[in-house]
């Protein structure tokens, strides 16, 4: 089969800019699209799954909290008497892992005089938190300290505060309690909610939340006790009301509460790439039934059909693939880390290397799928008709 | 001659092997595999209910008690034979009330600690068996007796039996 040769897909482009321009628009605006969707979803899936971290974590809760750690409350000797009843428990250094913690959502405001309320959520922790939570690095300054009224913010805590980053720099303060607390470090936990919170030493927030002597749970790090020796510890001590979940366990019951909202963005971008692909198909038809006279004098000089249907198909291919780049360039730039808050906290939307692809394949598609039609329709006519049509 | 006879001998020990490994109509392709000793098939006598058994029960003590699996949403431990039951005067939840109805979520927190024992079933070891006790039928809500040995009540409500036996009485789940 003789073929087209690439050259004269491509030279066909210039023959309309505006045209081209549309096209070229159209595919990028689907791969921003895509990109947009898919990371959202994965940007909020990478949050709420827990990864494989360093180590691998049991949260002891309150018995019918199992849901939601900031609803559970439990005694604060739960800390001592798990550490001495778990054998097999992570410990370095003579430090076991063992992070006694408060979770709570609390009211905050930039200034005493500041009418807005922002609500915060603020986690309790002892040093030892920063080693059973081995995801947390310390960006910029340091830990706070016990009494000290110091606090640390995540790299997410502005977006869920809804305050412009340069307020949670470290030396300002927040005000909640009926005080000043000062920023003394940053820190970044990425795709965990702890990202988006603010670490406030635990007998300062107990104070604060007048739970001197509760906690929400208790975080411990396994080293050779597995989930069943902390199970049998908490069904065993049914004087302390308390239960055990593998901290992913427990992230994974929470993605699947997000779930239906997941597939509802899902649906939308499939329903909007959907219409944007039926509108690429009408620009493809409006090009391609303009040159219904030169198909058939292509045929006239030889070509076979196939032969311009791959001709068209690279033609479009091309003009998508031009779409693409600037499609994934641009997502690149300003989606990509782009911080939404949820009640949870707040997730980056994330454009990894899977997303990246779903976005690239999205707009290859719409070149392929959006020639073959067209093409087909103009080949549908005898030589001879084509050849007289205006 | 020689291979007639070689090849007849082996017809005949494939046929009378044959027949050997062949069912018998009506028996079962597979023998039944035998209860474990631990799950008792008759009713253990003198058992009493939870609540009364924590209110006197002393470390060593030779326990019969009967109570209903339940008091936590996962009351069984799928990988050891570790779980916590109630008394089984205590009503538990109907269904979709609580999560699930096994949680006794109607219950107070107090009536739950107060009317709960945990249960391990140990092996000679002392240590609890590393079985799913689902897989012997038992499940939340099933009324059981347990029959074993009272371990260290550090408080008043703490209750672990290590127990010898269970002998499953009713199951509500069962149609």
């Amino acid at each position: 089969m003789r073929q087209l040769p690439f050259e004269y897909a491509y030279r066909n482009l210039g023959r309309s800019p505006a045209r081209l321009f549309a096209s070229v628009l159209g595919s990028a605006l689907v791969v921003l699209l895509v990109l947009a969707a898919a990371g959202f979803v994965r940007g909020m899936q990478l949050t709420l799954t827990q990864q494989d971290t360093l180590h691998e974590n049991v949260i002891i809760l309150g018995a019918g909290s199992e849901e939601s750690v900031e609803r559970s409350q439990i005694h604060a000797a739960v800390e001592g008497i798990a550490a001495a009843s778990i054998a097999g428990l992570r410990a370095e250094a003579g430090v076991t892992f063992v992070s006694p913690e408060i979770h709570t959502a609390l009211p905050v405001w930039e200034t005493e005089d500041d009418d807005t309320v922002h609500h915060a959520i603020l986690r309790g922790v002892r040093p030892v938190a920063l080693l059973v939570h081995s995801e947390v690095e310390i960006q910029v300054g340091r830990a706070p300290r016990s009494g000290f009224d110091e606090l640390m913010v995540g790299a997410l805590a502005a977006t869920r505060l809804g305050f412009p980053d340069e307020l949670l720099a470290v030396g300002k303060t927040l005000y909640f309690d009926n005080r000043d607390w000062t920023i003394v470090g940053r820190f970044r936990a990425p795709n965990t909610v702890m990202d988006a919170e603010i670490w406030v030493p635990l007998t300062d927030l107990q104070i604060a939340t007048k739970r001197e002597s509760s906690l929400s749970c208790v975080v411990v790090s396994l080293d050779t006790a597995t989930y069943v020796d902390v199970d049998i510890f908490a069904k065993s001590r049914l004087d302390l009301e308390i239960i055990a979940i593998s901290e992913r366990d427990y992230y994974r019951s929470i993605a699947a509460f997000y779930r239906p909202i997941r597939i509802m963005i899902i649906a939308t971008a499939v329903l909007i790439a959907l219409g944007a692909l039926l509108g690429g198909l009408n620009t493809m038809y409006a090009a391609f039934a303009a040159r219904v006279r030169e198909v058939g004098m292509l045929q006239t000089l030889g070509f076979t059909r196939l032969a311009i249907v791959l001709n068209l198909t690279e033609e479009s291919i091309f003009t998508a693939a031009c779409g693409t780049i600037v499609g994934a360039a641009v997502g690149l730039l300003l989606l990509d880390g782009l911080a939404i808050r949820f009640s949870m906290g707040a997730f980056a939307i994330t454009v990894d290397a899977p997303v990246m692809l779903l976005g690239l394949a999205g707009g290859l598609l719409v070149g392929l799928v959006g020639a073959i039609p067209p093409a087909a329709r103009c080949l549908q006519l005898p030589i001879t008709e084509s050849l007289k049509t205006h | 001659m020689r291979t007639g006879l070689l090849l007849s001998t082996v017809f005949i020990v494939i046929a009378v092997g044959g027949c050997k490994d062949s069912p018998t109509p009506g028996a079962s392709a597979t023998a039944p595999t035998p209860s474990p000793t631990w799950l008792l098939a008759a009713m253990p006598t003198g058992a009493i209910p939870v609540a009364e058994a924590k209110q006197s029960a002393r470390e060593g003590d030779q326990v019969v008690v009967r109570g209903r699996i339940g008091g936590r949403r996962d009351p069984m431990n799928a990988n050891v034979a570790v779980f916590v039951m109630i008394d089984p005067a205590i009503p538990h939840c109907k269904i979709g009330v609580c999560k699930v109805p096994w949680d006794y979520c109607c219950e107070t927190p107090e009536s739950i600690t107060t009317n709960s024992a945990t249960v391990q079933l140990v092996g000679d070891d002392g240590k609890p068996m590393k079985i799913d006790l689902g897989s012997h039928a038992l499940e939340p809500l099933d009324e059981i007796v347990v029959v074993g040995t009272v371990g260290p009540r550090p408080k008043e409500a703490v209750f672990v039996i290590h127990a010898k036996g269970i002998h499953r009485v009713a199951s509500l789940s069962a149609p």
